[in-house]
C-alpha cells in the first residue's frame, strides 16, 4: 500500500510513518460517528440506563485518540516483512470470491473441480497430472466426510439430495 | 449402564447413520412425500430450550416418515432470520418452522417477512407455565412479599432479552398488580438468571421450571408463583396468579408450523408424525423431566386457536405496554 | 468408593474404549479444522447420541470437548490459523517456531501441555467439583465487567507488534461486537437494514477471516522461492530440557485455566490469552516472545484443557454451562435425561466417575495420538503452498457456513480476510481485534447491567470486591510495561 503521497508536505523526511494510517482511522472513526447518529430511538418503555448510542461512541472515541497518539507515536512497530503486492493478490480474490458466489445457486460441490485446478495453477503450478488428481480427488473426499458422513449443512445447489 | 445397551446404542447409531444413505435411495423411487430431508428451521442456536424440544419431537417422527430430519439454526431477529429462510423456500412441505412466542412478537412488530395468516400452525410440543422466581435465602418469602415491595420501590426483575416473553411477562406482572415501573435486567438465558438470582443481583427472575429445577429442589430458589391456571404437579406450593389475587397466564409455548400454500395431505402426514413421535415415551419423558404435563402436547385445530388467541393478546399487550415498536 | 470403581470400570469396558479412542481421533481432527470445534461436531452427533445409553452419550461429548480443545493448536502452528478460538494465542509462538522448522517441536509441546493441563483440571473436578461449583454465585455483572477489562488490559502485549496498535486491533474488535441488535434496548445498531447483521458478528467467521484469510493472501503475494524445510528437523519432538523448561509455565496455567474454565460463560479462549500473557511476564526471556518462545506455547494449551475440566465444574454442579461447549453438552444431558446439579452427585456418582474416567483417558489418549501424530501433522507444514491453501480456504468455507448455515458469515470471511491483510501489511496483529469481539461484548452487557443493578450509581462497584480485585489486576496489567522500564532505567 503506497502511502497517500498527495498528503504528504514537500519535504517528507520526518513525515511519521503511520501518519497515513492515523488519516484514515480517524475517517474511520468519524464514518463510524455519524452513523451512530442515525441509530432508532429507544422506544419510551425500554428506556432505561445508557442509550445504545452511548457505547459506541465511547469507543469510536477511544479509537480516534489512539490514532491521534499513533500519528505522533513514531514507530511503525514490528511490521511483518512486507510482501510486495502481486497481481496474484487480486487474481486469488477473485478466484475465491466468484466461487463463493456461485455456491449458493449452483451448490458448493459443483464448481469446486474447477476452482481446484485453477488455485494451483494461480499460484504457478504446472505439473498437470498433479493438478488434476487434486482437483478430482479433493471435493470428492469433502463431500464423503462432510456431507455423507458427518452430515453437516452446506449449500449444495444443484446436488441437493444426494446423500440424504 | 450395561455393555448390551452401549452395543445397542452404536449399532442403532451406525444403523442411523446408514439409513438415510440407503433407505433415501430406496423412497425416492416411490416418488411420494416425503422423498427427501425435512428441515425444522429454528431461531436460536444448537442446545437451547427450543433446539432440544425440535429434536425430541423429531426423534421418533423420522421413523414414521421414512425420512431424515434436520434441525436448522438460523438465528437473528427474534425469528426473522428463519422466517426470511422459510419464506424463501418452496411451500411443499419440506421445511417446517419452530413456532414461538417470538415469532408472534416480530410479526406484530411488523418485522417479519409474512404476516400472520401465512401461518399455519402444526403442532404444540411444550406448554412451559412462566414462574416468577426469588432467591430462597433472600427477603421474600413469598409472593405477596414480592407485591407489596414492589409497590413500594421499583424491584430488580431479571429475564431474557430485552422484547421478549420474558420481559412482556415482567411488565404485564407489574401492571396487573399495580406496582411501580420496575428495574428490567437483560440476561442471556436462563443459567444466567438462575446465577444472578442466588447471587442477590436481581430480586424477582422470569423462570421456567426445568431452568431452575436443581436450584429449587437444593432450596437456593424458591418458585414464588406460577403464572397458570393451576398449580404444578411438580410445585405443590407454589400458588397460581390467581391464589395470589392477580389474573396472569403467560406460558412459554413451543410448537412447529408451515406456510400457508403447503398441500393439505402434506401437512395432516406431518401432523400426524409429529403427534405421534410426542406421544412415544422417549418424548414424554423429555416432558416429565422437564416438569411439564403430557398436555403440553396440542394438535393442528388446538395450536391454530392457541396461537390465534396469543397473537392478539400479544398484540394488545404491547400497545398497552407501549412497547410496539 | 464403590461408585467410583463402578464409573471406571463401565469407561474400561473394550466397547466403550474404543468409542473413547475413535471419538478422540476424530475430535482432535475436528478441532483441527478452522471453524468446525467441539460445538459443531456434538451438534451434528446430536441426533446419535440422544439414542445412546445415557452414560455413554454424555462421556463422548465430554471426549469430544477435550480432545478438540487440544485439536485447534494443530492448525495454529502449522498455518497460523487457529481451528478452536481457545487455539488463537498458540498463533503466537507456534507458527513462528513451524516456519522455523520446528513444527514438531512446537506440536509436541502443545501435545504434552493440553495433556497435562487436562489431566489436573480433571483431577480438580473430581476433587472439588460441588464446593468449587458455588464461585459461579460470586460472580455478578460487576465482577464478569472487570474480568472482561482485565482480559483486556492483555491485549497489550499480544504478538509482537507496537501496543499502541493492538490497543487500536482491541478497540476495533470491541466496536464490531456492538454491531447488531442492542442487547439492553433492542435498537439496531450498524446493521443497515439487513437480518444476518442484525444478529453481530459472529466471532468465528471474523477470526477465519482474520487469521487464515490474511494468512492465505499473504502467502500469494509471498515470492515463491521459500526453502525447503529440512524434513527432519521439522518432525523432531521437544526435547527433556525443553520439558523441563516449561514445568513452572504448566503448572501455573493449569491452575489458572481451571479456574477460568469454573467462571460460567468464560472458557478456553479466555484462559488462553491469560496464561500466555503470564507465561510472558514470568518468563527469563520475554524478548523471545514472539518468534518462537516454547514457554508461548505450553501456556494457552496448558490452560485451554484445563479449562475443559474447569467449565465441566458448574455444568455437573449446577447445571450452569462453564463454556459454549459446556451449553451443549448440558443439553445433551437433558435430552438424555440426566438432571445435572447437586442431586446428581448424590445419586448418580458412578456416572460422574464414569465421565471424570473418560475425560481422563481422552487427555492421555491424545497425548500419544499428539506425541505420534505431530510427526506426522509436521509433514503438512512441507505441503507446497499452491495445494495447500486452495485446500485451506475451501475448509474454512465449510466450517463458517456451517455454524449459522449462512453464506453471509462466509462473505464475512471473506471480506475480513482482506481487513486482516492490510492490517498485517501495516503492522496490525489479528489477535486483539478477536479478543476485543469476544470481550467487548461482555464489557457492554456486564456494564449495562451493573448499572441497572446499581441504578446508575457508579459507587456501586466499590461495594464488589472481587471486582475490585480484577480492575486492580487490570490497572496493573496496563501500568506493568511503564512500571518495568522506568525500574530498568533506574538501574
Amino acid at each position: 500500500m503506497t502511502d497517500r503521497g498527495e498528503d504528504a508536505p514537500a519535504s517528507p523526511r520526518r513525515l511519521p510513518p503511520d501518519l497515513a494510517d492515523s488519516l484514515v482511522i480517524l475517517a474511520i472513526c468519524a464514518g463510524g460517528y455519524l452513523l451512530t447518529l442515525e441509530f432508532d430511538p429507544v422506544p419510551e418503555f425500554m428506556r432505561q440506563g445508557l442509550s445504545p448510542e452511548r457505547f459506541p461512541q465511547i469507543v469510536i472515541g477511544v479509537i480516534g485518540a489512539f490514532a491521534l497518539m499513533l500519528a505522533f507515536a513514531g514507530r511503525a512497530g514490528q511490521a511483518e516483512k512486507r510482501p510486495r503486492l502481486r497481481l496474484r493478490i487480486a487474481t486469488t480474490l477473485l478466484l475465491v470470491g466468484t466461487y463463493v458466489a456461485t455456491a449458493e445457486s449452483l451448490g458448493m460441490f459443483t464448481l469446486m473441480p474447477l476452482y481446484c485446478a485453477l488455485f494451483p495453477v494461480l499460484w504457478g503450478e504446472r505439473h498437470w497430472p498433479l493438478i488434476a488428481a487434486y482437483a478430482g480427488l479433493l471435493p470428492v473426499l469433502l463431500f464423503a466426510l462432510f456431507v455423507v458422513l458427518l452430515g453437516t449443512p452446506l449449500p449444495l445447489g444443484l446436488l441437493e439430495g444426494l446423500g440424504g | 449402564m450395561k455393555r448390551r445397551s452401549i452395543l445397542r446404542g452404536a449399532a442403532l447409531g451406525l444403523l442411523v447413520l446408514a439409513g438415510p444413505m440407503a433407505g433415501g435411495a430406496e423412497v425416492m423411487a416411490q416418488d411420494s412425500f416425503p422423498s427427501k430431508t425435512i428441515e425444522i428451521v429454528n431461531l436460536s442456536g444448537a442446545g437451547g430450550g427450543s433446539d432440544i424440544f425440535l429434536r425430541m419431537a423429531a426423534l421418533r417422527a423420522r421413523k414414521s416418515l421414512k425420512t431424515d430430519i434436520q434441525v436448522l439454526p438460523k438465528p437473528g431477529g427474534l425469528g426473522v432470520n428463519a422466517m426470511n429462510y422459510v419464506n424463501g423456500k418452496p411451500r411443499d412441505g419440506y421445511t417446517v418452522m419452530s413456532l414461538l412466542p417470538g415469532h408472534l412478537i416480530s410479526i406484530a412488530n411488523g418485522k417479519a417477512p409474512i404476516g400472520f395468516d401465512e401461518l399455519v400452525p402444526l403442532v404444540r410440543g411444550t406448554d412451559d407455565p412462566q414462574l416468577l422466581m426469588v432467591a430462597g435465602n433472600g427477603s421474600f418469602t413469598g409472593i405477596t412479599d414480592v407485591i407489596a415491595e414492589a409497590k413500594r420501590r421499583p424491584i430488580k426483575i431479571g429475564g431474557t432479552h430485552v422484547g421478549g416473553i420474558d420481559h412482556i411477562t415482567a411488565v404485564s406482572f407489574i401492571k396487573k398488580v399495580g406496582a411501580q415501573n420496575p428495574i428490567y435486567i437483560p440476561f442471556k438465558s436462563g443459567s444466567e438468571l438462575v446465577t444472578n438470582l442466588i447471587g442477590g443481583n436481581i430480586e424477582v427472575a422470569v423462570l421456567n421450571f426445568g431452568e431452575a429445577e436443581s436450584q429449587i429442589e437444593s432450596g437456593e430458589i424458591q418458585a414464588a408463583v406460577v403464572l397458570a391456571k393451576d398449580r404444578m404437579s411438580v410445585l405443590p406450593d407454589t400458588p397460581t396468579s390467581h391464589d395470589a389475587g392477580f389474573d396472569l397466564n403467560i406460558s412459554l409455548v413451543r410448537g412447529m408450523a408451515v406456510l400457508k400454500g403447503t398441500p393439505e395431505d402434506r401437512i395432516a402426514a406431518l401432523e400426524t408424525a409429529f403427534l405421534k413421535s410426542m406421544n412415544h415415551s422417549v418424548y414424554q419423558n423429555y416432558l416429565s423431566g422437564s416438569g411439564l404435563a403430557p398436555s403440553s402436547i396440542a394438535d393442528r385445530q388446538a395450536w391454530s386457536a392457541q396461537i390465534s388467541d396469543m397473537y392478539v393478546s400479544i398484540q394488545d399487550t404491547l400497545k398497552e405496554l407501549g412497547m410496539a415498536q | 468408593m464403590d461408585a467410583a470403581l463402578t464409573g471406571i470400570a463401565f469407561v474400561l469396558s473394550a466397547e466403550m474404549l474404543l468409542l473413547i479412542f475413535l471419538a478422540t481421533i476424530a475430535g482432535v481432527l475436528v478441532g483441527a479444522l478452522p471453524g468446525l470445534g467441539s460445538i459443531m461436531m456434538i451438534v451434528l452427533l446430536l441426533p446419535y447420541i440422544i439414542v445412546m445409553e445415557p452414560t455413554a452419550g454424555i462421556v463422548l461429548t465430554a471426549v469430544i470437548y477435550c480432545a478438540a480443545t487440544f485439536g485447534g493448536s494443530i492448525t495454529s502452528i502449522l498455518i497460523n490459523t487457529p481451528g478452536t478460538p481457545a487455539a488463537a494465542a498458540t498463533t503466537f509462538e507456534g507458527y513462528p517456531m513451524a516456519q522455523r522448522g520446528e513444527a514438531g517441536r512446537a506440536l509436541g509441546m502443545a501435545a504434552f501441555s493440553s495433556s497435562v493441563g487436562g489431566i489436573f483440571s480433571v483431577l480438580v473436578l473430581i476433587v472439588a467439583a460441588p464446593l468449587l461449583a458455588r464461585v459461579a454465585y460470586h460472580f455478578g455483572p460487576p465482577e464478569y465487567f472487570a474480568l472482561a477489562l482485565f482480559g483486556l488490559s492483555m491485549l497489550a502485549s499480544l504478538g509482537n507488534t507496537s501496543t499502541l496498535k493492538n490497543y487500536i486491533g482491541g478497540a476495533f474488535g470491541i466496536l464490531l461486537s456492538t454491531v447488531g441488535v442492542d442487547f439492553a434496548t433492542g435498537v439496531e445498531r450498524f446493521t443497515f437494514g439487513s437480518p444476518a447483521l442484525a444478529e453481530g458478528i459472529h466471532f468465528i467467521p471474523l477470526m477465519i477471516g482474520l487469521f487464515a484469510g490474511s494468512e492465505l493472501l499473504m502467502q500469494a503475494a509471498a515470492s515463491d522461492a521459500v526453502p525447503r524445510l529440512v524434513s527432519k528437523v521439522a518432525v523432531r519432538l521437544p526435547s527433556l530440557a525443553d520439558l523441563r523448561k516449561v514445568r513452572g509455565t504448566i503448572a501455573r496455567s493449569s491452575l489458572l485455566g481451571t479456574f477460568v474454565g469454573i467462571l460460567p460463560a468464560e472458557g478456553g479462549t479466555v484462559a488462553a490469552l491469560m496464561a500466555y500473557n503470564e507465561a510472558k511476564r514470568w518468563s527469563k526471556t520475554p524478548e523471545a516472545f514472539g518468534k518462537g518462545a516454547i514457554e508461548g506455547i505450553a501456556a494457552p494449551e496448558s490452560a485451554n484443557n484445563a479449562a475443559t475440566g474447569g467449565a465441566m465444574v458448574p455444568t455437573l454442579a449446577l447445571g450452569i454451562p462453564g463454556s459454549a461447549t459446556t451449553a451443549v453438552i448440558l443439553g445433551a444431558m437433558i435430552m438424555l435425561g440426566v438432571r445435572p446439579g447437586p442431586a446428581l452427585f448424590q445419586q448418580q456418582p458412578d456416572f460422574l466417575y464414569a465421565i471424570f474416567g473418560g475425560m481422563l483417558l481422552a487427555n492421555l489418549v491424545f497425548l500419544f495420538v499428539g506425541l505420534y501424530g505431530a510427526k506426522l501433522f509436521a509433514h503438512i507444514s512441507l505441503v507446497p503452498k499452491q495445494f495447500l491453501w486452495g485446500t485451506v480456504f475451501l475448509l474454512a468455507f465449510i466450517g463458517t457456513y456451517a455454524i449459522n448455515n449462512s453464506l453471509f458469515d462466509v462473505w464475512m470471511m471473506v471480506a475480513f480476510s482482506v481487513v486482516g491483510f492490510v492490517m498485517r501489511r501495516r503492522g496490525y496483529s489479528a489477535a486483539p481485534v478477536v479478543m476485543g469481539l469476544i470481550l467487548g461484548e461482555l464489557v457492554e452487557i456486564s456494564l449495562t447491567q451493573s448499572m441497572l443493578m446499581f441504578q446508575q450509581d457508579v459507587s456501586g462497584f466499590f461495594t464488589r470486591p472481587i471486582a475490585l480485585l480484577f480492575f486492580a489486576l487490570a490497572l496493573l496489567g496496563v501500568a506493568y510495561p511503564y512500571i518495568k522500564s522506568a525500574l530498568q532505567r533506574r538501574r
